[in-house]
């Protein structure tokens, strides 16, 4: 007994100093990412990290001093890249928290597969990144903007984005994992966010933009890239992207404004907006029914309106209800003409409610998309008219 | 050579010596004879006091050692009582022989409570050194022994280790008989037990097992007694000696009898079916089977409202957990598995460790090991240095060692937390196991990462469902579950609810509460 207790206790003394805490890393051992930009290159790729430096990040001088560094590499493939960074580090980057995974148009419209694998494959990297192309800009120079709120470029862009797609634009693929998850499905093709920098690069580059009331260069989130089978084939504008979002369904607070008459408008806020998907065969034809089920709040109003009655009221909803239905339709159009891809997820519609006759679409879904009939109605209720009866300035307006 | 043979050896001749050379040595027949003999073996000590004196011609000694008896008692009751008010009786006159005022001192003269007569020294001197008056008369080969102990105590005053704000505060003191009476005056029954025994080859300290009958589990009393039987030492001098002796498993660092200083505690105890142990000059009652709820439970938690008092006992059992496994779980997280953290946290707790000498296990280890000095210093140190000492370990190795960058501040916000948690368990027994167990979690996460914390927690768990205590399993009402137990567990039901005592631990009679709900209560005065 005696003899086996000694050992145990020799092997478990032996064990714990051996491993050496295999897998372990010190905190102050570790370059923390906060982003990561995929730039064309003539040898390959240009990649640009960007490196948090806690001690600023966390120091009340955040807002007033740089708390990142971007350090760019070029190489022939990604991982290859990004090891050459090593050079210029004194610690070792750390994936693990990255925020913003950025990608210029051009990779994207050539080689994402290949860019992607390392990110796909690496498991220090999270799924949850936010994935990015950069539109006219290089991708380097959007993680080269400081902010004053966030003064980390890459948590600020996410910041950015995750509040767009809760009160304003949402899109189907937001993080990488949805990327990618997207251009693996049959029934559907990733859409994802472009970025851009307005405003004077260069001066931006410099200081961070809280020595100026007004930042000398901003970065803004506009247009929907549309993958067609993990290619970048096109840009789906801001008008466009209003019709997008109906379709999907995504965003639950939102706006949505009609004129009323030349100059002025009426803003209707949607505080719940869900969508009824329908598939039916008529005549050996596919058929999917859209029904937009929105509920809102009357959030500004620009012309004469007596809003008290629930006859103007039921006339506005008719209103919104048609103008819903027409920016929808005329996204949809465009992208069956036009970018002939599905990235609304009707294949996968017609896959969960017909997966039978899902099977016989499979195959070529892009050429049957091109062609799918889709009827869209809408129905609006508006529920609150905000503090407001009528104008106070009504009689204003009138005149 | 001194070897273990040798050890063995001499243990068992001795064993021989004191249980068979010892003749007994009988009262002697002449009063100067018995008291030559006292001082002899009592080498004469300065507080041992012999008053000779007449009882019409008869001679006689009151013998007491001074301190251990009650003044009022040896002088008012007692050497007044032979010296002047026997002459006031008529009795007095008809005495005409050694023995009748031998028969006289027995049965009238003496106007004390518990006398006995004995005719062995060894007897004697155990009587006379507990504190009582021996009463030679010459002639006679036997003395008197009258009950007078009493001497200066602490009183009975507010409990220090575990103090409430609501219920009684009297407390147990060093003195076994205010300690029974603390019990017996919540314990009316005629079914309450009070065995006492002498253990303590040297001391001969008193020990009294309490327990009712019918509602205590006859085997687990049957057991302790057979424990205490088994124990073979010179000196008790503290019921721990006790608990230590007893233990189910003396190795574990989990202790398996638990001990209060609060007869209300003992009395509800005794109430469930426990057993409680009192040990004289100790005001530590011991109470058996310590199970890990019993440890986990305060007095004032039947004192309040049960919302209130489930509420505390999730925080209790939460804050237990956080100080057993903060300081291991954030050297696992911080040196393993990075990327758990949320990314602001993850560049606070970064930036604290900017230019931090030592890695996260060191540092953690080194502020643990400091609280633990500090803590042990707290308890040593003489009480007027106390404000001197706080400062010393709040300010200059705090914040001073913050400031220097020797530790981070994170490490500092952890080892504090894991100060407080382990301070809010009732009992400063299990709180003593939760702080050793706490340096083994931190090793197993800076050595294999929160799977070592897991795989550690998994043969917590495994140990502590596997020990008994007196038969009990020591995980009741968890494991083995059982639903009246749970009732008193983490949430505590109202007392109308509890209504069977818990089932291992009383045997018999196990109705606690039968009321028709309060229903009947809602009425009242309106």
């Amino acid at each position: 007994m005696k003899r086996i207790i000694k050992i145990i206790l020799a092997m478990i003394i032996t064990l714990t100093s051996l491993t050496s805490c295999w897998g372990s890393r010190e905190l102050d051992d570790m370059a923390l990412v906060s982003g990561l930009a995929i730039d064309d290159h003539p040898e390959g790729y240009e990649i640009t990290v960007q490196i948090m430096l806690p001690r600023v990040a966390a120091s009340e001088h955040a807002a007033s001093s740089l708390a990142v560094r971007n350090f760019s590499e070029h190489g022939e493939s990604v991982f290859q890249t990004i090891r050459r960074l090593i050079r210029r580090l004194s610690r070792k980057a750390f994936f693990s928290h990255t925020q913003v995974i950025i990608v210029h148009e051009d990779v994207a419209r050539e080689k994402l597969f290949e860019a992607m694998d390392f990110f796909f494959r690496d498991p220090e990297l999270r799924g949850d990144a936010v994935f990015l192309i950069a539109k006219d800009v290089k991708a380097k120079d959007v993680l080269s903007i400081l902010t004053a709120m966030d003064p980390i470029t890459g948590v600020s862009v996410r910041k950015i984005l995750e509040s767009m797609q809760k009160y304003f634009q949402a899109n189907r693929d937001l993080d990488f994992h949805a990327v990618v998850a997207s251009i693996l499905s049959d029934g559907i093709d990733a859409s994802v966010r472009g970025v851009t920098v307005k405003g004077d690069l260069e001066k931006a580059k410099k200081i961070p933009d809280s020595q100026e009331s007004e930042p000398m260069a901003y970065i803004v989130i506009e247009d929907l890239a549309i993958l067609k089978e993990g290619k970048l084939i096109g840009w789906l504008k801001d008008d466009d992207i209003k019709g997008y979002n109906n379709l999907i369904a995504k965003v639950q607070n939102t706006i949505i404004t009609v004129p009323c008459s030349e100059t002025n408008f009426f803003n209707l806020e949607t505080t719940r907006f869900k969508n009824k998907y329908k598939v039916v065969e008529e005549n050996g034809k596919v058929k999917v029914k859209v029904k937009h089920n929105v509920t809102a709040s009357i959030g500004e109003i620009g012309c004469d309106i007596n809003i008290t009655d629930s006859k103007e009221i039921k006339r506005l909803e008719k209103i919104f209800a048609e103008e819903f239905v027409m920016n929808s339709y005329r996204t949809l159009e465009k992208l069956q003409k036009e970018f002939k891809t599905d990235i609304i997820g009707f294949g996968e519609v017609i896959h969960r409610q017909k997966p039978k006759l899902w099977k016989t679409l499979k195959d070529d879904w892009n050429k049957h998309f091109e062609t799918l009939d889709v009827e869209i109605t809408a129905k609006v209720k508006i529920d609150k008219t905000g503090k407001n009866t009528n104008n106070p300035l009504d009689k204003y307006l009138k005149k | 050579m001194l070897t273990l043979k040798n050890i063995k050896d001499l243990f068992s001749n001795y064993k021989k010596n004191n249980e068979n050379n010892k003749p007994k040595v009988h009262i002697k027949n002449t009063l100067q004879a018995n008291i030559d003999l006292l001082r002899q073996e009592l080498d004469n000590p300065s507080d041992l006091v012999i008053r000779e004196f007449n009882i019409k011609d008869y001679r006689c000694a009151i013998c007491l050692i001074d301190g251990l008896t009650k003044g009022d008692y040896a002088h008012d009751l007692l050497l007044k009582n032979l010296l002047v008010d026997i002459w006031t009786t008529d009795k007095i006159r008809e005495i005409h022989s050694v023995d009748e005022l031998f028969s006289a001192l027995q049965n009238q003269f003496i106007a004390l409570l518990d006398i006995s007569v004995v005719s062995e020294f060894d007897e004697l001197f155990l009587n006379l050194l507990s504190g009582d008056c021996v009463l030679f008369v010459d002639g006679i080969a036997r003395a008197i022994t009258i009950e007078t102990k009493g001497w200066v105590d602490r009183g009975i005053i507010e409990s220090s280790s575990q103090t409430l704000v609501r219920g009684p505060k009297d407390s147990f003191n060093e003195t076994l008989r205010t300690n029974t009476m603390l019990i017996r005056r919540r314990i009316k029954d005629k079914r309450l037990r009070v065995e006492s025994r002498q253990i303590g080859r040297i001391s001969k300290t008193e020990v009294a097992v309490m327990y009712i009958e019918g509602i205590a589990n006859d085997k687990i009393v049957k057991e302790v007694h057979e424990r205490l039987d088994r124990i073979d030492i010179d000196g008790i001098i503290d019921s721990s000696y006790i608990e230590q002796m007893i233990q189910d498993h003396p190795y574990s660092l989990f202790p398996t009898v638990h001990n209060t200083e609060r007869p209300d505690t003992v009395a509800s105890s005794l109430m469930c079916g426990y057993v409680a142990i009192v040990v004289d000059n100790s005001p530590f009652v011991l109470i058996v089977p310590g199970l890990f709820i019993t440890f986990t439970q305060a007095a004032e938690d039947y004192y309040h409202n049960f919302y209130f008092i489930t509420f505390i006992r999730l925080i209790r059992f939460f804050s237990l957990l956080l100080a057993l496994l903060t300081p291991g779980i954030y050297i696992a997280v911080t040196t393993f598995h990075q990327e758990m953290l949320p990314t602001s946290l993850l560049i606070s707790i970064s930036n604290q460790r900017e230019g931090v000498p030592f890695p996260v296990f060191i540092e953690a280890l080194l502020m643990e090991l400091t609280f633990e000095i500090l803590r042990e210093a707290g308890i040593r140190m003489p009480r007027a240095i106390g404000s001197a000492m706080s400062i010393v370990g709040a300010l200059i190795l705090g914040e001073a060692a913050v400031n220097a960058g020797i530790v981070s501040s994170f490490t500092v916000i952890i080892v504090s937390l894991t100060a407080i948690c382990s301070l809010i368990i009732p009992s400063y027994h299990i709180s003593i196991s939760i702080r050793v167990t706490r340096f083994i979690f931190m090793i197993l996460g800076a050595v294999f990462g929160l799977f070592g914390v897991i795989s550690g927690l998994v043969v917590l768990g495994l140990f502590l469902c596997s020990i008994r205590s007196f038969g009990v399993p020591y995980m009741y009402p968890f494991a083995p579950l059982n639903y009246e137990g749970l009732k008193d567990s983490i949430i505590r039901f109202p007392l109308w609810k509890i209504n069977l005592r818990p089932t291992l631990i009383s045997e018999h009679d196990r109705v606690r509460e039968s009321s028709d709900k309060k229903s009947n209560n809602t009425g009242g005065i309106a």
